[in-house]
C-alpha cells in the first residue's frame, strides 16, 4: 500500500495538515473550556441577568366606604382578554369566536388579529369574570386572559355620590373627585418582582418569579357620607330641577357640630363605572367647583358684621324703601316678591325677615367698609376651605381698595362677590353652632389593608366668626324667616323646627346680568333649637319661577323631614287633649 | 465494467466498511435530531423541524448508502457534466431563486419544501477539481489557472447569492487539494500568498463584500463594540454556550436558546442547543466524534487507490473539517459569524442529503482499499 507514489509525496504533506487539523481542535477545546467552565459562572449570571425583567407589581387601591363601613367603591381582581397574532391560525374564526363575548372589535384591533408579525394585542381589558370564564372557554389558540395586577374599579353604588367619589382610569389612576385627591393614599405603593422572561419579555412557565419589593396595598377611606342622606338629597334636588326644569343644582347635608359632610348632591350626575359616556360637565362637583353670587343668603353676613360691629343692635331701625340709589347704582327692593307691611322704618331683623335689599344696603352703609370686610374675612370667605375635595374653588370677595361706590350696598345683599355652595353651607353652620368655623371634612377615617384605623380626622375649628350670642341672635333671625317670612311656609316641616333664609341671584354672564337667569337656593337647619343639620339647596335656572321659597326651599323641607327621620327623632306633633276618662 | 462494487459480496463490503467514519456521523446526526427537537420545544411550530430533519436523515443515510456502492472513479467520468449540472443549478437560482433572510439561496421544490444547490455545490465542485488536478502532472506554477478558473465560476455565483459562507467552505477544499496536487510545495505557497492578498483587500475594503458580511465576519473580533448590532448573535450564543457550565441545564431547559435569545438556534447556531443543555460534557463528546469520523475520513484519503480518490478524498475531508471548525468556532467567538451549517447537527436537508453523499464517496473509496493500486491514473 505504501508503495503508492502519490501518497508518498501526500503523506509528508498530510502529516503537516493533520498537525495542523490537531491544533485547531485542541484550540476549539481549550476555548470551550474557557467559555463553558472558566467564564461559564458569569455567563450563566449575565444569561440569568438577560431573561429577567423586574416588573412593577401594582398595589390594591384602597376601597372607599361610607360613614357607617359600607362599600362605595372597591377593586376586583381584574382579567384583561388579550392575543399573540402569531400563534392564531385564522384570524377570521378568532374574531368570530370573540366578538358575540366581547362586543364588537374596533377596527385597528381586527387589524392587528390579523397581523401574524405581532406577538402581543389587548383585545378588552378589565372584563367581568363572566367574560373572562367564556374567553377561556374557547380554548382558541392565541387568544388568552391575563390577571392584571391592576384591578377594576367598582362603584358599587352607581351614580350615587358620583360627582363627590370620582372615577378611575384603566390603571386606576384617579382622575376625578376623591378617587383623585386621594389618589396618593388610595393607589398605595407599587412592589417589584423579577421573571424570567424571553427575547420579548414575556414571562415563562418555567421561570422563577422573586419578589423584591412587596406592594403595599392603598389605604382605604371611610367618608363622611352618609348615603341614606346622600339619597335623599339627591331625591330632593332633582325633583326641584324637574319640576322647575332648572339646569343643574346642588345640595349639601353637613354636621355644624363637626364640618362633616353627610351629603353633597350635584346634578346632573353620571355613572362612575362608565365616566367615558359622559360629559365633563356632568362630572363637576359644583358644590366647590363653581363659585356664584349667593344673593340673599348673604345677608346674614352683613346682619352678623352690623351686630359684631355695635354700630347696630337689634332694637336699630332702618328707614324702609323700595328703592335706594347708591352710586349711581339703583337698588330694588321686590326681589323676593313682598314688601314688609310694618310701616316706614325696620328692625334688622325684619330685614331679614322679609329680605329686603334696599335695608341690607344701608345696614351695609351704616357699618362701614371694614367692618364688613372683616366678617367676610372672619367667615372664610375668598379662601378654599380645605375640605380635601379637588378642585375647590375659592371664590372672589374683593378688598375694599378695589370697591366702587355702590360695591358695599350691593354686597350686602349678596351681589358683587362669589362664594361656593360649600363655604356658604360652612356659614350657616357657624350660625347653628354658636359661631364656630370649622373645615369641613369629607373623610372621616383612613382604614388600612387590614381595616385598622391609620388616622381619624377630628373636628378642625378655624375660627371664631363672632360671639355665641349673636349666632344665637341670627339663628332666631332665620326662625322668623321660616315662621313669618320668605321661608313661610315653604321651608316648614310639620312637627320638627325649621330655621333658614332664602336666595335669590341673577346669574352673572360675560360681566352683566343675564335677564330671567336666576339662581334659587335656600340654607337652613333643623331643628332650630339645637341645629343637628344645616342643608343647603341651590337651583340653577329654574324656568317659571325662580324664587328660593318656592324652587329651593321645598328641598330643604323634604331633606329636612327625612334627616331627622333618619336620625329617629320622630315629629313633635302637638299633644291632642286626651279625654278624662 | 459494472458500475457497483457489490459483485464481490456483501462480506466484502463489510471488511472494507470505514466504520470509524460512518458510526461517529450516525451518532451525531441522533444527537442532532434531539438538539432540532429541543431548539424549537417553545416555539410556534415546534416540532416540525424535528421531523422534518429526520425524513432528511432518512434520505441523507440512503444516499450515503447509495455513494458508497457507487465506485468512485465514475465520478471522474462524469465530472464534466456534474460540473455543467452544478452551473446550471446556481444559474437558476439566480433567476428564479427563493428570496429569505434577505439572501436568494433556495429553490422552491413545492410540498417537499426548499432545495439550497450551494449545499451539493460543495461536493460536485470537490469532484471536478480533484477531476481537473488529475489532467496533467501540475508541476509547474501556471499549470494553476485551470482548477482556478473552474472554481472561479460557481464560487462567484455563490458569492452573489450571497452566500459568503460557502464560498469560504469552497476556498477551502480548492486550497486543500492544490496543497497536495502540486508537486511543489513553493508553487502552492505563491497561492497562499494569493489568497492572504485577496483576504486583506476583502477586509480592507467593500470591493467584495457588502458592509453588513463584512461587519458580521469581524465582529468576533469585538463583539461587545456592537452587542444590540452584529454582536448581538456573537454575544447570544457566548452566552449560552457559557451557561451551559460543566454538566448543561438539562434538555428543553437551556434557556437561552429555548427562549429565542441566540438566533437560528436550529440552524446555524445548533451547537449552542448542545452546548447550553448537555455542557462542556455534551460538548465535548460532539468534538471528539467529530474527531473519530475525520480520523476516519484521512484513512479513506490515505487508502485510495489513485490519485483522483486520494483528492477528492482530500477534499471531502476538508469541507466536512472547515464545516466543523468554523461553525463551533464562530459559537464561542473565535471565528468568524459566517453563517454556515454544522454537518450532520443543523437543521437543513440540502446541507444532511450533501454530507451524507460525501461520506458515502468516502466510504467507496475507503472500500476499494483491497483493489490494485492504479497510480497518478
Amino acid at each position: 500500500m505504501h508503495r503508492r507514489t502519490f501518497a508518498r509525496v501526500a503523506t509528508t504533506r498530510a502529516k503537516v495538515v493533520f498537525y495542523g487539523w490537531l491544533i485547531v481542535a485542541g484550540f476549539l477545546t481549550w476555548r470551550l473550556y474557557d467559555v463553558q467552565i472558566r467564564q461559564g459562572p458569569v455567563l450563566a449570571k449575565e444569561a440569568l441577568a438577560q431573561r429577567s425583567d423586574t416588573v412593577e407589581v401594582f398595589a390594591r387601591r384602597g376601597s372607599i366606604f361610607d360613614r357607617d363601613g359600607n362599600v362605595l367603591v372597591r377593586s376586583l381582581p381584574s382579567e384583561s382578554v388579550y392575543a399573540v397574532p402569531h400563534d392564531i391560525e385564522d384570524a377570521g374564526a378568532a374574531v368570530a369566536a370573540l366578538q358575540p363575548i366581547v362586543g364588537k372589535l374596533d377596527p385597528a384591533t381586527l387589524a392587528e388579529l390579523h397581523d401574524r408579525s405581532l406577538w402581543f394585542v389587548w383585545i378588552e381589558r378589565k372584563v367581568p369574570h363572566d367574560v373572562a370564564q367564556r374567553v377561556r372557554a374557547l380554548g382558541f389558540t392565541g387568544v388568552a386572559v391575563k390577571e392584571e395586577d391592576s384591578g377594576r374599579r367598582v362603584d358599587t353604588v352607581g351614580t350615587l355620590a358620583s360627582t363627590v367619589l370620582g372615577f378611575v382610569g384603566t390603571d386606576e389612576n384617579g382622575l376625578a373627585g376623591i378617587e383623585y385627591s386621594f389618589d396618593d393614599w388610595l393607589r398605595g405603593q407599587s412592589g417589584e418582582t423579577t421573571l424570567e422572561t424571553d427575547e420579548f419579555g414575556r414571562a415563562i412557565p418555567f421561570g422563577r418569579d422573586t419578589v423584591v419589593k412587596p406592594a403595599k396595598p392603598g389605604l382605604s377611606l371611610q367618608l363622611t357620607i352618609d348615603p341614606y342622606l346622600q339619597f335623599v338629597a339627591e331625591q330632593a334636588l332633582g325633583e326641584q330641577i324637574k319640576t322647575w326644569h332648572a339646569l343643574d343644582g346642588t345640595a349639601i347635608v353637613m354636621d355644624p357640630w363637626t364640618g362633616e359632610i353627610l351629603a353633597l348632591a350635584n346634578l346632573p350626575d353620571y355613572d362612575p363605572n362608565a365616566f367615558w359616556k359622559s360629559s365633563a360637565n356632568d362630572e363637576r362637583d359644583r358644590a366647590v367647583m363653581d363659585a356664584y353670587e349667593p344673593g340673599s343668603t348673604f345677608k346674614l353676613v352683613t346682619a352678623a358684621a352690623a351686630l359684631e360691629s355695635g354700630k347696630v343692635t337689634t332694637r336699630s331701625r332702618f328707614p324702609a324703601h323700595d328703592t335706594l340709589e347708591v352710586g349711581g347704582h339703583l337698588i330694588h327692593n321686590a326681589e323676593d316678591g313682598f314688601l314688609a307691611g310694618t310701616g316706614s322704618d325696620e328692625t334688622l331683623e325684619e330685614i331679614i325677615e322679609y329680605s329686603h335689599n334696599v335695608g341690607a344696603a344701608e345696614v351695609g352703609m351704616r357699618i362701614g367698609a371694614r367692618a364688613f370686610y372683616d366678617m367676610e374675612q372672619r367667615a372664610g370667605f375668598g379662601n378654599s376651605t380645605e375640605s380635601g375635595l379637588p378642585g375647590e374653588n375659592p371664590g372672589i370677595v374683593p378688598p375694599p381698595s378695589e370697591w366702587s361706590g355702590s360695591s358695599l350696598a350691593t354686597m350686602s345683599f349678596g351681589q358683587g362677590v362669589s362664594v361656593t355652595p360649600l363655604a356658604m353651607t360652612r356659614y350657616y353652620c357657624a350660625i347653628a353652632n354658636g359661631g364656630m368655623l370649622l373645615r369641613p371634612s369629607i373623610v372621616k377615617k383612613v382604614l388600612n389593608a387590614q381595616g385598622a384605623v391609620a388616622y381619624a380626622y377630628a373636628p378642625q375649628i378655624e375660627g371664631r366668626v363672632f360671639s355665641k350670642k349673636i349666632a344665637a341672635t341670627l339663628k332666631s333671625f332665620l326662625r322668623t324667616v321660616v315662621v313669618h317670612g320668605t321661608g313661610n311656609p315653604s321651608a316648614q316641616v310639620p312637627g320638627y323646627t325649621t330655621a333658614g333664609k332664602t336666595g335669590t341671584a341673577q346669574i352673572v354672564a360675560n360681566g352683566v346680568y343675564e335677564p330671567g337667569a336666576y339662581v334659587a337656593s335656600f340654607i337652613g337647619m333643623v331643628p332650630y333649637e339645637h341645629p343637628r343639620y344645616v342643608i343647603y339647596v341651590k337651583v340653577d335656572r329654574p324656568v317659571g319661577a325662580y324664587y328660593g321659597s318656592v324652587v329651593a326651599a321645598p328641598a330643604f323641607a323634604k331633606i329636612a323631614r327625612e334627616a331627622m327621620l333618619h336620625n329617629s327623632v320622630l315629629p313633635n306633633v302637638a299633644p291632642v287633649a286626651k279625654p278624662h276618662p | 465494467m459494472s458500475v457497483l462494487t457489490m459483485g464481490s459480496g456483501t462480506r466484502r463490503y463489510f471488511k472494507n466498511f470505514n466504520w470509524s467514519l460512518a458510526v461517529p456521523i450516525l451518532i451525531v446526526t441522533a444527537i442532532g435530531i434531539v438538539s432540532i427537537q429541543s431548539a424549537d420545544f417553545h416555539d410556534a411550530g415546534a416540532g416540525a423541524e424535528f421531523r422534518k430533519q429526520i425524513f432528511y436523515a432518512i434520505l441523507g443515510i440512503g444516499a450515503m448508502i447509495g455513494c458508497s456502492l457507487v465506485d468512485y472513479r465514475q465520478w471522474q467520468r462524469l465530472a464534466p457534466f456534474i460540473y455543467g449540472f452544478n452551473l446550471v443549478l446556481l444559474l437558476i437560482i439566480l433567476v428564479a431563486g427563493h428570496r429569505a433572510l434577505g439572501a436568494q439561496r433556495w429553490i422552491s421544490l413545492g410540498p417537499l419544501g426548499t432545495f439550497q444547490p450551494s449545499e451539493p455545490a460543495k461536493l460536485f465542485l470537490a469532484i471536478s477539481i480533484a477531476a481537473v488536478l488529475c489532467k496533467g502532472d501540475y508541476t509547474r506554477l501556471q499549470d494553476m489557472w485551470k482548477p482556478l478558473l473552474v472554481v472561479a465560476v460557481p464560487a462567484l455565483l455563490i458569492l452573489k447569492q450571497p452566500d459568503l459562507g460557502t464560498t469560504l467552505v469552497i476556498l477551502a477544499i480548492l486550497s486543500t487539494q492544490l496543497y497536495f496536487a502540486m508537486a511543489r510545495v513553493q508553487d502552492f505557497a505563491v497561492y497562499a500568498f494569493g489568497i492572504f492578498t485577496a483576504a486583506a483587500i476583502t477586509v480592507s475594503t467593500n470591493v467584495i463584500l457588502k458592509p453588513f458580511q463584512k461587519a458580521r465576519l469581524l465582529v468576533f473580533v469585538n463583539p461587545k463594540a456592537d452587542p444590540q448590532g452584529a454582536g448581538y448573535n456573537l454575544n447570544q450564543a457566548k452566552i449560552a454556550v457559557g451557561n451551559g457550565e460543566w454538566i448543561g441545564r438539562g434538555l428543553h431547559h437551556g434557556t437561552q436558546t429555548q427562549l429565542n435569545f441566540v438566533p437560528e438556534h436550529s440552524r446555524d447556531f445548533i451547537f449552542t442547543v448542545l452546548a447550553e443543555e448537555f455542557g462542556f460534557i455534551g460538548a465535548g463528546l460532539l468534538v471528539v466524534l467529530y474527531g473519530i469520523a475525520l480520523y476516519g475520513g484521512v484513512r479513506a484519503m490515505l487508502a485510495a487507490r489513485d490519485r483522483f480518490g486520494f483528492l477528492l478524498a482530500s477534499g471531502l475531508v476538508a469541507m466536512l473539517a472547515f464545516h466543523i471548525a468554523v461553525n463551533v468556532g464562530m459559537t464561542i467567538g473565535i471565528m468568524p459569524i459566517t453563517g454556515i451549517p454544522l454537518p450532520f447537527m443543523s437543521y437543513g436537508g440540502s446541507a444532511l442529503i450533501t454530507d451524507f453523499a460525501a461520506v458515502g464517496v468516502l466510504l467507496n473509496i475507503y472500500g476499494q482499499r483491497d483493489r490494485e493500486f492504479l497510480g497518478n491514473a
